[in-house]
């Protein structure tokens, strides 16, 4: 035994690694898919089961990384005896379920939730849903021509519990000038389905910021800093998750904006290299979208195991410098 | 989860108010009063074309037509046109479905509910359609916007209304009529509560009984 004190004595090596402590195996229960049995664990939800036998069910606020909140409704199946049908994604399974994942009853569900959405929602950039909306038979011309895009500001401000009412002729839908107020990100709200995964991401389940929610109610319901205040103004810390989360193209790099606006955007062109991002130790993965030698965009992988697709602000938008100074004469 | 972290229940103040009669009168006497189906008080809130609107407390039994004569009946003697049975989320009755028992087992069997226990009179003089795009409004203000079917759906429903009312619409009249059934069946398998579940009732119960948005423009 040396004299040196403790705290300058290394601690003997673990014996074994740690681990999780044991914890007992989920019963498995009985269940009828699409009229084929199975046993799958109780505490899966019936997306997860469905998954497993190979069936696709779609999603929209759906993603692995984010608590299920069962918003959209487009994933939606019928339970033998029940009332209404239930969301997937979110329902977990229970013995003696009989779900079928196709009836006319779902599909008609389906259809509509997509028609509501292509009818209301720019859905020019969410080539999911698009696609989703041609499996399903979606006719959003069935409800008439769009109504004129609203003013800047001018859905923010409704008060909710008042509407005017329709003029007969068109189609009410979210429509309305881009938000363009700082040089990360803009939001294009007329593409927003509220499927809420950014203010997930924005707040308990992954940054913890909470500079964005939910504000208005109904149909005028929208994502919003508080009382409506630039970007710049909020408690936005410019992370990006929500870009990397939202399905639709609503919020988009003011990179990927400016080239598409231009005619320059074209994924084709594009490499997409994973990296580990350089700036702090704990080693997000970077995905690196490249075109004519510029990095244009940057996402994390879903499966990256450090931080499942989130990054921060350093890792997300802290890669110009890469380009080097600008040739004189060049803004 | 609950109130204060507690196991919590949440009741109508009527369900509630009945609780200390059954203590008081025992089971037994409590469900001898009102039917063999639907026991105990029940309160009606009678509305619209009455000479009395108001609550109303009976035992279970009376029928529709003999909670109308409570009320005082349709004044100036004027005929129904129509009746809705538990509010904006119920469903309309026709003048002939006066006989019906308001007691949980015939309302089953009529298909129908009590709802709320509201019975709002319509006579002769109202144009129903401007009723169900008044109801249609609402459903639409109400909508608190969480899920796609009824955040939008109302809307649309309610545009499909005004479209079937100002005689324009797309494509032809039993195309809007199909879908606003289609609207209707969204909302109802796939809203996440039951307003959007609702919200099509009084529209589809009146439309397929009541002609309240008829072709050539005149209330029959």
């Amino acid at each position: 035994m040396s004299d040196s004190p403790i705290f300058l004595k290394p601690p003997p090596r673990a014996s074994r690694p740690p681990t999780a402590p044991q914890r007992p195996e989920p019963k498995l229960v009985d269940i009828v898919i699409d009229g084929h049995p199975d046993k799958v664990p109780q505490t899966w939800t019936i997306l997860e089961a469905c998954r497993k036998r190979g069936i696709d069910i779609p999603t929209l606020c759906y993603l692995e990384s984010l608590t299920p909140v069962n918003v959209c409704r487009v994933c939606v199946v019928e339970l033998a005896g029940a009332r209404v049908l239930v969301p997937a994604c979110s329902r977990p399974v229970e013995a003696g379920m009989d779900i079928r994942t196709d009836s006319p009853r779902v599909r008609l569900a389906r259809k509509m939730v997509l028609e509501f959405l292509a009818s209301s929602v720019d859905l020019s950039t969410a080539p999911q849903a698009l696609e989703y909306a041609a499996r399903y038979g979606a006719r959003p011309e069935r409800y008439g021509p769009p109504a004129e895009p609203t003013k800047a500001g001018e859905r923010d401000g409704r008060a909710p519990g008042h509407h005017h009412p329709p003029d007969n002729a068109a189609a009410e839908t979210v429509a309305q000038p881009i938000k363009i107020d700082n040089d990360l990100y803009v939001r294009d709200y007329a593409k927003c389905i509220l499927c809420y995964k950014c203010v997930q991401a924005c707040g308990s389940e992954a940054q913890n910021t909470f500079a964005i929610a939910t504000a208005g109610r109904g149909f005028d319901a929208c994502i919003s800093t508080e009382n409506d205040i630039p970007l710049p103004e909020s408690a936005c810390v410019y992370c990006g998750n929500c870009i990397g989360v939202c399905p639709t193209g609503a919020l988009m790099f003011k990179s990927e904006f400016e080239m598409r606006k231009a005619g320059d955007w074209d994924e084709s062109k594009q490499k997409k290299t994973d990296t580990i991002c350089p700036y702090c130790g704990v080693g997000c993965t970077l995905t690196l979208h490249v075109q004519d030698n510029r990095i244009v965009k940057v996402t994390s992988p879903l499966e990256a195991a450090v931080t499942h697709g989130h990054l921060c602000i350093k890792g997300r938008f802290g890669f110009e410098h890469v380009h080097g100074p600008e040739p004189p004469g060049e803004v | 989860v609950g109130l204060f972290g507690k196991p919590t229940v949440i009741n109508n103040v009527e369900t509630l108010v009945n609780v200390p009669l059954i203590i008081l009168k025992g089971g037994a006497t409590y469900a001898g009063i009102g039917t063999s189906g639907s026991c105990g008080p029940k309160l009606f809130c009678v509305s619209g074309h009455v000479a009395r609107p108001g609550l109303y407390e009976v035992a279970f039994g009376p029928t529709l037509r003999e909670m109308i004569a409570l009320a005082g009946g349709v004044p100036g003697g004027k005929s129904i046109r129509a009746v809705l049975l538990g509010g904006a989320a119920g469903a309309f009755v026709g003048p002939d479905k006066l006989d019906m028992p308001l007691t949980l087992e015939g309302m089953r069997a009529a298909q129908a509910s009590l709802g709320s226990g509201v019975i709002m009179v319509f006579d002769e003089t109202v144009d129903l359609g401007e009723i169900l795009e008044r109801i249609a409004a609402f459903f639409r203000d109400e909508s608190c916007g969480q899920c796609v079917p009824c955040r939008v759906g109302t809307v649309r429903q309610e545009e499909s209304l005004r479209r079937l009312r100002s005689g324009r619409p797309i494509g032809s009249r039993r195309q809007e009529l199909t879908l606003l059934g289609e609207i209707g069946q969204a909302m109802r398998d796939a809203s996440i509560c039951w307003l959007g579940q609702t919200a099509s009732n009084a529209i589809e119960s009146a439309l397929a009984t009541l002609d309240p948005v008829p072709e050539n423009g005149r209330q029959p």
